[in-house]
C-alpha cells in the first residue's frame, strides 16, 4: 500500500473524494474539518502518524529561515506503507493540527493524499473529473509492473451505442460525460496483464470549472483603484448557468488578504469579458497589490459533486516600494471630500530612515508596509486651507511631501434665475450654496447647457460674489430656453435646471439720457433712451413726477419696443409754475418681470399761467369815512399759478371806472380816496402770465342799528362766535377782526361764512400755515429748544382782548350786525387799580380808584377785592384772604361801575394796611414763577407771519440758530409797567424771592432760546435813555415816612453768596451796583445769580434808588410781591385832635425800580 | 583692464586681438575662444540675441570722468536702497509664504536650480564687473522664478489669498527693477549687457505641489540672501578705488 503525501502549490481546492485531493482552506479554516473528510479513506493508509511526524521533523530540521522553510515545504514528498487505525486517525488529525499551530506557513495550503490499493497490476482507483460538463478526464492507478505498458481502454455508455476502444500509454483518458453512467474496461498489458471494469455514474464525476484567466489588471493610481477583466468561458457551457466568481485582493509582499468578494454572472453560451473594479483604502503606490480569481458554476442538472475551480495565478500591481529609486508621499496631491478617512504612505530608499510623518501640523503613528514604505491613517479629514494641507515625510536626510486638498462637493445651485436686459444676452444668476473650499484649478466650475439648441457655455464666475452670474447668448428665433446649470469640482457635481420664456423675463436696463424736450404751463414732454433690442415686445414705462408741494405721482406709459431707441412721453395736467422732479423706469408691458432701475432724475419748472381766481377781498371805510381801504388775502400756491407781482384794484361806479391802482407786492391793502360815495371794487391778482378773474366787493356799508357787543371766550383752540339767524342776509356773513402785535398797526383779518351759518369758531391756529425749514438744524433745535406747541402759530394770544365784528352780506352791501370782544384765555389783571385815599376822618376813609387800562385787564374784569387790616406793614401778610389776622376785612366789589368806597368804623390813631385787588375769570395772579415766554417772540423761531391780510402766500418759519445755554433778554421800550404803589405784595409772596416782573413784562421780553441757564444780558434799553418808558409808582404815606434811609453805597453789602441757587427773580443789589458804575464784582454777581431768565436790572429804571420801599422793607425779607395786581397802602389814621396831621398828598416817591433789596444788612 | 575688452570683441576694433573668454553665440563673426577674464554664466553668454557691443571700453573706463564717477556712486547708493527695501519685503513675504503654504519655517530646502549661490568663496577677491554680472544673472533667474511662482500661485489659488499674490508681484517688480539697475551700472562701466536667453531654459519637469512649495521657499530664501549680498556688492563698488580714483572696485583681481 502506498501513501502519497503532497504539499502542493498554494492553490487551495476543496476536498474532492473522487480525486483524493485535499485542499486546505486558508489558515483560518479549521483543519479538523478537512481531516474528517479525509478519514473515509484512512483504512487503506499505513501510518499518517509518520506523515505528521515527518512534517514536524521537516519543520524543526529545515527552517533556517522562514523563506527557505516555505520553499522546502512545498517540495516535500513522503511515502509510507501501512494502514491506520481509528485511533491513529484521530491522532493524525491532532498531529496535523499541531503542525499548523506550530506555524506551518500560509503557503502550505494543500495536503493531498492518494492511495493505491488492490492486487498487483490491476488498474484501480478510477476517478473522473469534468471541467466543462461535456468531457471528463479519467485517471486510474496501476501497480508498478503495469506502469509502463500499454493499456486498452474501452467505454460504453449504454447497450445501444457501440463500445469505443483505444489504446493509451498514459493512465488518463478524456471521454464524454455520460448522461447517467458509463462502463469502462481497462486492460493493462504487460507481464501480468489485468482487466478491470468500472461503472461510473454521473454522481461519481466531479465538476470543477476551468481555472479562470485574468485578462487584464489595470491600476488607477489617482483613484487608488484596480480594474480587473476576465473571460467567463461561457461558450463551453450551456446557456443560462449561474456563475460565481470569487476575487481575492492581497497586499504587501506577504500577500495578506485584504478582501475577498464574490461576483455573480450568468453564462450566455458565449465568451463574455467580465470586469470588476475595486477602490483601495491604501494608495496603490504604497505597496504591491495582488488579485486572483476562481469560479464556481452552479450546474443544477449535473448530479455529481461540484467544486470551485482552482485560483488563477495572482496578478500584481507593484508598489513604488518595489521600484528602484521610487520615493515620495502618496497619494500625490489628491482632492478629497471633507470627512474622508485617508491613508498616506511614504516610500523611501531602503537605507533611509523615517523620522516622522505629519498631516498638517500633527504627527501620526506610522505602520510599516514594507522595508521601504510606511503609512499613516488620517480619519475624518477637515477642510483644508486654500493652499492645501501638507503631508510631510521627514527622512533622516530629506523631505518628501504631498499636498492634499480637502473640500466639499458643490451644492446644487439655488434660485437659478435667467433674464435678459436687451434680448442679446441672457443673464442667469444663482446662489452657489456652501463654498467648496477648493480654489484655483480645483475650484467649482459651472457650465450652462441649453437643451433645445444643444448649446453649452462655460461660465466664468467670481467666487467672491454671493450671486453667481453666467451669460448665454439669445439665439435667433428661440423664445423658450431649457437651461441646465452644471456644477462640478474634483469631489463631485450637481445641477439645476430652469425652463424660461425669455420674453417673459425682461429686465430692461436703466433708462438713460432722460431729457425734457418741451413744456408749457401744464405739460412736459420727456425723452429717454434704453439700450436693448425690444422689437418683439411692448415696454411699460413709469414716470415718477414729484414736486415740493404735491405728492409723488406715477404715470404709466406703454410704448412699442424698438431696437436701442429713444422713447417719448408727454405729461399733462401739471400745475403751472411748479418745479417738477421727473424720472423714469421701464419693464416689459405684457409679461411684467422686473422694473429697471430709475433713471437719473431731471427737473423742469412749468411756465406760469394766470392766477386761477381772484383774491379774497374786504374793505373798510377809513375812520374819517373819506377813503376806503381795500384788503386782500394772498392766493394759495395752487391758485396763484406763478409769482404774484401785483394786484390791480379798480373802483367802478356802474360802468364808470372811478379809480384804478396797481399795488405791487408785498402790499396787501390799498386806500382809495372815495369821498363819501360808493363804488364796486374789483381786484385782480397778476403774475407774469396774466391776471386772475376779478374779485368784486361793494363799498356800500348798510346802516345798522342796535349793534350789541358780546363777550366771548375761547373754547378749545378758537374763539366761538354765534349769532341769531338773519334771514335777509342773502350772501353770507363775514367775521372781521384785527390783529395787533405790539406797535404795529392793527392788521385786518376776516373770514366769510355761508348764509346758513350761525355759529363759528375763529381758530387761533392758522390752519393753512406752512413752515419751510431752512436750516438743517431744525430738528435739533426742535427737540432741544422748543416744544411742538410753539410751532402752531397762535393768532390769538392769551390775555389779549380781540374785537370781532360780524357783518351780514346783502346784495346791496354789508351790514354790521354785532361786535364781539373775546379772549383766547383770560388772565389775571396785569396791574392793580390805582387807588388813593381821600377824606380821612378819625374813623373813616374814602378810597377811590381808577379803571385799569383794557390792555392790562387781560380778561373781562369781574370785580375788586378791597382788604384792610390794622397794623404795620406785616398786617397784610402773609395774605389778606386767609390771614389769621382777625382784624382783616375784605370787601368784594363786583359793581364795576363803582369807583370809590368809603370805609367806616375805623379806630383813630391807628395804622391800617389797605389793599385793592382786581380780578378776572383768570383770577388773581398767584405765582411768582416766570412764565414761559411766548415762542413767537423767540428769535429762534421767527415766523414770517401772515398778519391779517398778509401778502405773503408762503409763511416761512425762519430758524435762527438756537443759542443754547444762553438767554437773551431784550426789553421793549414802549410798554413798561405802570404801577403806582410803594410796596407790592403778591398773594403768593411766601416764597420771599424777588419777583422780576416776568409776568408783567412778558410782552417785552424776547427770549432767544429756552436753553439752559447761563445768562447774557443784552441791554437794549438803557434806563437813562428812556424818560417816559417807566411807570411811575406813587407812594403815598399818610405819615410821610418817606425819608430815604438806605444809601446806595450801603447796598453792596449784601451777602452775595446767599444769592446762589434757584432765583427766578433778580437781585436788587445788581442793579444797585450798576448804578454806581461797572464794578468788577458785577460779573461775579451775574454768575452767582443763578437762574435769571428775566430782566436785567439795568433795564429797570432806577432813577430813584432811595425809594421808600427800602425803608419799608427794612424788617422784611427781601420780597417783592407781584407788581401787578395788588396795590397796598399803609397809612396812619390821624387822631381827631391832631391838628397838624399832614394832609394826604398824592405825590410822593417815584421810583422806577420796584425790586427792592433786603436792606437790613 | 583687459577685463573690459574681454567682452564680445567686435572684429576690427583695436582690441580685436584680445580674446573674449565668454561664450559667444548668436553673433556670427564674433569669435571668442575662452582664454581669460569673465566667464558668463548660463547659456547664451554675453552675446545673445540682444547683445550690446562695447567699443573702446578700456579707454573709457580708464578715463572715467568725474561725472561718471558721481553717477556710479549715485546708482550704487540707489541700488543699495533698492536692495535694502527688497530684502525687507522679501523677509516679510517669506513669513507670509511659510504661513500661507503651511510650511515649516525651519525646513531645509535644496538649492534652487538656475540661481547662482549668494554665498561665494573669495567674495572679496571678485572684481566689480564680476559682482555686477553675478548679480545680474541671479536677479534675472529670480525674475523668471518669481514669475513662475506667481503663475503657479494663480493656478493653485485662483482668487483666494490675493494678498500673497500681490506681495509676490511686488517683489517681482522690485527684482526686475533691480536687474535693470544692475544693467545701468554695467552700462556705466562701459560693459556690454549679457543678452537674455532667447527661449529660456526648457521648462522644468512638472513638480508636485509640495515640491513647488519647497522651491518657492528656496527661491525666496535665496533672494533674501542675495539682497544682502547685493548691498555688500554695491557698497564695495561704491568705494573709491585708490588705484584709479574713479573706477573703484573694477580692477581685475589676480
Amino acid at each position: 500500500m502506498l501513501i502519497y503525501l503532497q504539499l502542493s502549490s498554494p492553490c487551495p481546492c476543496l476536498f474532492s473524494p473522487m480525486s483524493g485531493h485535499l485542499n486546505l482552506q486558508p489558515p483560518e479554516r479549521p483543519l479538523r474539518i478537512v481531516a474528517r473528510l479525509l478519514l473515509p479513506h484512512s483504512d487503506v493508509l499505513s501510518s499518517l502518524e509518520t506523515i505528521a511526524a515527518s512534517l514536524l521533523t521537516c519543520e524543526t530540521k529545515n527552517h533556517p529561515s522562514e523563506e527557505k522553510r516555505k520553499r522546502e515545504l512545498q517540495e516535500v514528498n513522503l511515502t509510507f506503507k501501512g494502514g491506520l487505525s481509528k485511533k491513529r486517525q484521530m491522532e493524525v488529525t491532532d498531529a496535523i493540527m499541531m503542525v499548523r499551530q506550530a506555524g506551518v506557513p500560509a503557503r502550505l495550503t494543500a495536503v493531498a493524499f492518494q492511495y493505491l490499493r488492490g492486487s498487483l497490476g490491476d488498474p484501480q482507483n478510477l476517478k473522473c473529473v469534468t471541467h466543462n460538463l461535456h468531457k471528463m478526464l479519467c485517471t486510474w492507478d496501476v501497480s508498478s509492473e503495469g506502469k509502463y505498458g500499454q493499456t486498452d481502454f474501452c467505454y460504453t455508455t449504454n447497450d445501444l451505442t457501440p463500445q469505443v476502444c483505444f489504446k493509451t500509454k498514459e493512465r488518463r483518458v478524456e471521454i464524454p460525460v455520460p448522461e447517467s453512467s458509463i462502463t469502462v474496461i481497462i486492460k493493462s498489458s504487460g507481464t501480468a496483464s489485468a482487466t478491470k471494469e468500472f461503472v461510473i455514474h454521473q454522481k461519481d464525476i466531479s465538476f470543477i470549472p476551468i481555472t479562470p484567466h485574468i485578462l487584464s489588471l489595470m491600476p488607477d493610481f489617482p483613484n487608488s483603484a484596480l480594474n480587473l477583466k476576465w473571460s467567463d468561458n461561457g461558450s463551453v457551457f450551456p446557456y443560462g448557468l449561474d456563475a460565481l466568481w470569487q476575487i481575492q485582493i492581497l497586499r504587501k509582499e506577504a500577500m495578506e488578504i485584504v478582501t475577498q468578494v464574490t461576483y455573480y454572472s450568468k453564462l450566455t453560451h458565449e465568451d463574455v469579458i467580465l470586469s470588476w473594479s475595486w477602490r483601495s483604502d491604501m494608495p496603490l503606490e504604497c505597496t504591491s497589490h495582488y488579485v486572483k480569481i476562481r469560479c464556481y458554476i452552479n450546474a443544477t442538472q449535473f448530479v455529481g459533486p461540484k467544486d470551485w475551480s482552482d485560483w488563477s495565478p495572482a496578478e500584481v500591481i507593484p508598489g513604488k516600494d518595489t521600484e528602484p529609486g521610487g520615493s515620495g508621499v502618496f497619494p500625490l496631491d489628491p482632492v478629497v471630500a471633507v470627512g474622508s478617512d485617508l491613508t498616506f504612505c511614504c516610500v523611501h530608499e531602503e537605507d533611509q530612515r523615517i523620522t516622522n510623518m505629519t498631516y498638517g501640523s500633527k504627527s501620526y503613528t506610522m505602520t510599516q508596509l514594507s522595508s521601504r514604505s510606511h503609512a499613516i491613517r488620517v480619519l475624518n479629514a477637515n477642510v483644508s486651507n486654500s493652499s492645501g494641507t501638507n503631508v510631510v515625510c521627514r527622512l533622516e536626510n530629506g523631505l518628501e511631501g504631498s499636498v492634499v486638498f480637502v473640500g466639499y462637493a458643490p451644492d446644487s445651485p439655488q434660485n437659478l434665475s435667467c433674464e435678459t436686459s436687451n434680448f442679446l444676452i441672457i443673464k442667469c444668476t444663482w446662489k452657489p450654496g456652501r463654498p467648496s473650499g477648493l480654489y484655483g484649478d480645483r475650484r467649482t466650475k459651472y457650465s450652462l447647457f441649453e437643451r433645445t439648441s444643444g448649446k453649452n457655455v462655460s461660465c466664468e464666475v467670481n467666487e467672491a460674489n454671493k450671486d453667481h452670474v453666467c451669460d448665454f447668448p439669445v439665439l435667433p428665433d428661440q423664445k423658450n430656453y431649457d437651461f441646465i446649470l452644471g456644477v462640478s469640482n474634483p469631489i463631485g457635481q450637481a445641477k439645476s435646471s430652469l425652463l424660461v420664456n425669455i420674453t417673459q423675463r425682461v429686465h430692461p436696463k436703466t433708462p438713460e439720457k432722460l431729457t425734457v424736450t418741451g413744456n408749457n404751463s401744464t405739460s412736459i414732454q420727456l425723452r429717454w433712451f434704453i439700450n436693448g433690442s425690444f422689437a418683439e415686445i411692448r415696454l411699460l414705462c413709469q414716470i415718477e413726477v414729484s414736486s415740493s408741494h404735491s405728492e409723488r405721482k406715477l404715470h404709466n406709459v406703454s410704448v412699442p419696443g424698438r431696437k436701442s431707441s429713444t422713447y417719448t412721453a408727454q405729461l399733462n395736467e401739471l400745475h403751472p409754475d411748479t418745479k417738477y422732479q421727473l424720472r423714469v423706469r421701464c419693464s416689459a408691458a405684457d409679461h411684467f418681470w422686473r422694473w429697471s432701475d430709475w433713471s437719473r432724475g431731471v427737473e423742469q419748472t412749468t411756465s406760469e399761467a394766470p392766477p386761477a381766481r381772484g383774491p379774497d377781498i374786504w374793505r373798510e371805510r377809513s375812520p374819517s369815512g373819506e377813503s376806503l381801504i381795500v384788503f386782500w388775502k394772498p392766493l394759495s400756491l395752487s391758485e396763484s399759478n406763478g409769482k404774484i407781482v401785483s394786484h390791480e384794484v379798480s373802483c367802478y361806479l356802474l360802468d364808470t371806472l372811478l379809480e384804478h391802482k396797481v399795488v405791487f407786492e408785498p402790499s396787501n391793502s390799498t386806500e382809495i380816496k372815495l369821498g363819501k360815495s360808493d363804488c364796486v371794487i374789483k381786484v385782480v391778482a397778476r403774475n407774469h402770465a396774466g391776471s386772475s378773474p376779478p374779485s368784486r366787493i361793494t363799498s356800500v356799508g348798510l346802516p345798522s342799528d342796535n349793534v350789541t357787543t358780546d363777550q366771548a371766550v375761547a373754547m378749545g383752540n378758537g374763539i366761538n362766535i354765534s349769532w341769531d339767524s338773519y334771514p335777509n342776509m342773502t350772501c353770507g356773513y363775514i367775521v372781521k377782526w384785527c390783529h395787533s402785535s405790539g406797535s404795529e398797526p392793527c392788521s385786518v383779518d376776516w373770514q366769510k361764512f355761508p348764509s346758513n351759518t350761525t355759529n363759528v369758531v375763529i381758530k387761533s391756529v392758522r390752519s393753512g400755515l406752512k413752515f419751510t425749514v431752512t436750516f438743517e438744524s431744525f430738528l435739533h433745535i426742535f427737540l432741544y429748544c422748543c416744544s411742538m406747541k410753539y410751532f402752531l402759530a397762535a393768532l390769538f394770544k392769551p390775555g389779549v382782548r380781540y374785537n370781532f365784528s360780524l357783518y351780514g352780506c346783502k346784495s346791496m352791501g354789508y351790514q354790521l350786525l354785532k361786535n364781539i370782544t373775546g379772549y383766547m384765555k383770560e388772565l389775571p389783571p396785569k396791574t392793580a387799580p390805582n387807588f388813593i385815599v381821600e377824606e380821612t376822618s378819625s374813623d373813616s376813609i374814602l378810597v377811590k380808584w381808577e379803571d385799569i387800562p383794557i390792555e392790562e385787564c387781560r380778561g373781562f374784569l369781574k370785580g375788586y377785592l378791597l382788604s384792610f387790616a390794622k397794623g404795620e406793614k406785616d398786617a397784610l401778610k402773609p395774605r389778606l384772604s386767609n390771614s389769621g389776622n382777625p382784624e382783616l376785612k375784605v370787601n368784594n366789589i363786583t359793581d364795576l361801575t363803582k369807583k370809590s368806597m368809603k370805609i367806616l368804623d375805623l379806630q383813630g390813631k391807628t395804622s391800617y394796611q389797605l389793599e385793592l385787588q382786581a380780578y378776572t375769570a383768570g383770577g388773581i395772579k398767584e405765582t411768582f414763577y416766570p412764565e414761559i415766554p411766548n415762542p413767537e417772540n423767540s428769535k429762534a423761531l421767527q415766523f414770517q407771519r401772515n398778519i391779517c391780510e398778509g401778502n405773503k402766500t408762503l409763511k416761512t418759519l425762519e430758524m435762527n440758530p438756537c443759542t443754547p445755554n444762553s438767554v437773551e433778554v431784550v426789553e421793549a421800550q414802549s410798554t413798561s409797567p405802570k404801577i403806582e404803589d410803594t410796596e407790592m405784595m403778591s398773594p403768593a409772596a411766601e416764597t420771599t424771592v424777588p419777583e422780576d416782573g416776568s409776568e408783567s413784562e412778558m410782552e417785552n421780553h424776547v427770549v432767544v432760546s429756552y436753553c439752559p441757564p447761563i445768562i447774557e444780558e443784552e441791554i437794549s434799553n438803557p434806563p437813562t435813555d428812556e424818560p417816559g418808558g417807566s411807570s411811575q409808582v406813587v407812594y403815598i404815606d399818610i405819615q410821610s415816612m418817606y425819608q430815604p434811609q438806605i444809601k446806595p453805597e450801603e447796598e453792596p453789602e449784601i451777602d452775595l453768596v446767599t444769592t446762589a441757587g434757584y432765583k427766578p427773580q433778580m437781585q436788587l443789589s445788581i442793579s444797585a451796583l450798576k448804578i454806581e458804575g461797572h464794578s468788577p464784582v458785577e460779573e461775579e454777581l451775574d454768575k452767582t445769580a443763578g437762574y435769571r431768565p428775566q430782566a436785567n436790572t439795568n433795564a429797570w429804571n432806577m432813577g430813584t434808588p432811595d425809594s421808600p420801599g427800602s425803608v419799608e422793607s427794612n424788617n422784611e425779607n427781601a420780597s417783592f410781591g407781584s407788581p401787578c395786581s395788588i396795590n397796598s397802602r399803609q397809612f396812619l389814621l390821624p387822631s381827631k385832635d391832631d391838628e397838624d396831621s399832614p394832609k394826604p398828598i398824592n405825590t410822593g416817591w417815584s421810583f422806577t425800580h420796584f425790586f427792592q433789596n433786603k436792606p437790613n444788612d | 583692464r583687459r577685463e573690459f575688452a574681454a567682452w564680445c570683441q567686435a572684429p576690427g576694433t583695436e582690441e580685436g586681438e584680445s580674446q573674449a573668454s565668454g561664450r559667444v553665440s548668436g553673433a556670427p563673426g564674433w569669435n571668442a575662444p575662452a582664454q581669460q577674464g569673465i566667464v558668463l554664466a548660463g547659456p547664451g553668454g554675453c552675446c545673445g540675441r540682444s547683445l550690446v557691443a562695447v567699443t573702446a571700453a578700456q579707454s573709457m573706463a580708464a578715463a572715467e570722468s568725474p561725472s561718471a564717477a558721481l553717477r556710479r556712486r549715485d546708482l550704487c547708493s540707489r541700488g543699495i536702497r533698492l536692495a535694502g527695501k527688497m530684502r525687507a519685503d522679501v523677509v516679510d513675504l517669506l513669513d507670509a509664504y511659510v504661513e500661507q503654504q503651511g510650511l515649516d519655517a525651519s525646513a531645509s530646502v535644496a538649492a534652487v536650480e538656475g540661481v547662482p549661490l549668494a554665498a561665494v568663496e573669495r567674495w572679496d577677491e571678485q572684481t566689480g564687473t564680476q559682482r555686477l554680472l553675478e548679480n545680474l544673472a541671479a536677479y534675472r533667474a529670480f525674475r523668471a522664478l518669481l514669475a513662475q511662482m506667481l503663475e503657479e500661485q494663480r493656478e493653485q489659488l485662483g482668487e483666494a489669498d490675493a494678498g500673497l499674490g500681490r506681495a509676490l508681484a511686488a517683489v517681482l517688480l522690485q527684482v526686475s527693477a533691480f536687474a535693470y539697475h544692475l544693467e545701468e551700472l554695467l552700462r556705466l562701466e562701459s560693459r556690454g549687457i549679457p543678452g537674455e536667453e532667447g527661449d529660456g531654459p526648457p521648462p522644468p519637469p512638472r513638480l508636485s505641489l509640495f515640491e513647488q512649495k519647497l522651491r518657492g521657499l528656496g527661491v525666496l530664501r535665496e533672494l533674501a540672501q542675495w539682497a544682502v549680498r547685493s548691498v555688500r556688492d554695491l557698497r564695495q563698488l561704491a568705494k573709491p578705488s585708490p588705484a584709479t580714483g574713479t573706477a573703484p572696485g573694477l580692477a581685475e583681481s589676480p
